[in-house]
């Protein structure tokens, strides 16, 4: 565990990503190789589910039998074209919506339908205006009813170490927009739930700002190594980020592919460079564009 | 502070010229006092009675501060109840508003007879004058929480309490203000309609009195004494919402 983590500092110190970890968490101590089959059941299995809106007698189907499995400890992405009902996916997830068939379930047992047991990032940050930073970060767990004294604590720590020291007090509209989705990301990690659901985090974000942020968001996962089901439009996000990315077909949406991501972690922005990433890289694009045409037919 | 007086001196620039117009005039055009006096005869008599105005200042003044937050309080749990039970908002919303229809000088009277000469008539007068912009603003700040919000909310696991007191109150508390600061300006309307229908003391009472004597000057200063503490409850409500809200974005920053 040491050896990694002092290999990736010092690999990887360029100075100018602001939230680098230095001290891993308790928590995240897992097991490295998560591309390994593990035999507790999975953090996530969702088997079969279809969803279809019915809106002026007109039926619109939405998802068709996807299944998809999030192990302990993987990160794992989906990718599609827009409107493949990867937000309606994550609705069902929730428990906010009821699938018309299949099911969901998280560690081996059955939720369909059942909420709080997922921590969650919207697209936009959805930082609560009347909150401080840190009463915004505690929120998740508030709502859970944890104790407040200790997770104080370590929410001020984990804002020192994203880079938002300082700023604990302050309201959420004083911060720039990165500011606002690190924010907001450090609320679903501090957040008591084991899975997180990442809808498009980075997608308001400039370029610049957004591979900052996927740089930030690497490193402080392989640190701390929670399930994550990763929602993207950014084929080279998904895939410098994740174990594993289900390529959704346009609507009604049901998983075309499920691609492996072999590289070894800890993973460095330099990979992208490498011949294995862009040729996997141009693969997943071609079946991208294929389905983004049918879908325009 | 510099911005703070940029904002302060052109409503005090027109007073100004409009009250040296005012009188300007009054003098040339040598209009006769109980048509329309200057302010500068309205000033002078007024210093030269304000006991006798205070008693009755003070009387309007304990009127409006019973009355308004009474009217605020019944606004706000109107508001309150209508927002948990959707199903009697869509039966009682429009009697709220047919309410409004009514005129509050034909209620004074009724309220008399129902409950006597006594507080409770004038209390209820006010009530009804200033628990509608409550209430409507309220109920409007209340259902209009953030869609993300609300979503991140229910994903989290939260309690249908839980939305309700750290989401949808806290984010309905600017609407709501809004309707505050008209009612706290209704509130002084309602206490001297209130006062001039059945009542020994108070402004309302010494505008009527000083009206049928054709003391011009003396209902001038009914008005100004009107106005004054309108604006100052005015700027209270607006120091207690600013620190209340004061996680909203400033207009600059």
């Amino acid at each position: 565990m040491t050896s990694f983590t002092e290999a990736l500092n010092s690999a990887s110190r360029t100075g100018d990503s602001p939230g680098l970890q230095k001290n891993p968490l308790p928590s995240g101590a897992g097991a490295g190789g998560s591309d390994i089959l593990q035999t507790p059941p999975p953090a996530l299995e969702v088997k079969d589910v279809s969803k279809a809106f019915t809106h002026r007698r007109r039926t619109t189907p939405v998802l068709n039998q996807v299944s998809l499995t999030v192990r302990q400890q993987e990160f794992v992405s989906i990718v599609g074209p827009s409107g493949c009902g990867k937000s309606t996916l994550f609705h069902i997830i929730g428990g906010l919506t009821l699938p018309d068939s299949g099911t969901v379930s998280m560690n081996g047992q059955t939720v369909t339908g059942q909420r709080g047991n997922i921590s969650y990032m919207p697209q936009q940050p959805a930082l609560f205006p009347w909150r401080s930073i840190e009463d915004n970060v505690l929120l998740a767990g508030e709502l859970m009813g944890e104790p407040q004294a200790a997770a104080r604590e370590n929410a001020r720590r984990w804002l020192t170490k994203v880079g938002l020291g300082g700023f604990e007090k302050a309201y959420p509209h004083m911060l720039s927009g990165g500011m606002q989705q690190r924010a907001a990301f450090l609320r679903a990690l501090l957040a008591p739930q084991e899975l997180m659901l990442l809808d498009e985090p980075f997608s308001a974000l400039d370029a610049l700002t957004r591979s900052d942020m996927q740089r930030w968001l690497l490193e402080l996962w392989e640190e701390n190594r929670r399930s994550v089901l990763f929602i993207t439009h950014n084929i080279e996000e998904a895939l410098l980020l994740s174990s594993r990315i289900y390529v959704f077909s346009g609507r009604p949406g049901s998983v075309l592919h499920s691609v492996d991501v072999p590289f070894p972690r800890p993973r460095r922005e330099e990979i992208t460079d490498t011949p294995e990433f862009l040729q996997m890289r141009r693969q997943l694009s071609q079946w991208m564009r294929e389905e983004q045409a049918k879908g325009r037919n | 502070m510099k911005s703070y007086w940029s904002q302060v001196w052109p409503p005090l620039v027109a007073v100004v010229l409009f009250l040296g117009g005012w009188q300007l005039a009054v003098s040339l055009f040598h209009i006769e006092a109980w048509i329309l006096p200057g302010p500068a005869a309205i000033a002078s008599e007024a210093a030269g009675n304000t006991p006798g105005l205070w008693k009755h200042t003070a009387a309007t003044l304990r009127l409006t501060l019973i009355g308004f937050p009474v009217g605020t309080t019944v606004g706000l749990i109107v508001a309150l109840l209508l927002h948990l039970l959707p199903g009697l908002k869509r039966a009682i919303y429009p009697l709220l508003i047919l309410s409004q229809n009514i005129p509050t000088i034909a209620l004074g009277p009724l309220l008399i007879i129902w409950f006597g000469f006594g507080l409770l008539p004038k209390v209820v007068l006010i009530t009804l004058v200033c628990f509608f912009p409550v209430a409507v603003a309220a109920m409007g700040g209340l259902a209009q929480s953030d869609r993300v919000m609300l979503n991140y909310m229910k994903m989290a696991g939260a309690s249908k309490w839980q939305i309700f007191s750290k989401l949808e109150l806290p984010g309905s508390l600017p609407s709501l203000f809004s309707g505050v600061r008209i009612s706290a300006t209704y509130a002084v309307m309602g206490a001297v309609v209130a006062e001039w229908i059945g009542s020994d003391k108070g402004i309302g009472y010494y505008m009527l009195l000083q009206h049928s004597a054709y003391r011009t000057d003396r209902v001038f200063i009914a008005i100004a004494i009107i106005v004054l503490l309108s604006l100052a409850l005015f700027a209270i409500i607006t120091l207690l919402e600013k620190w209340l809200v004061r996680w909203k974005p400033g207009k600059q920053t």
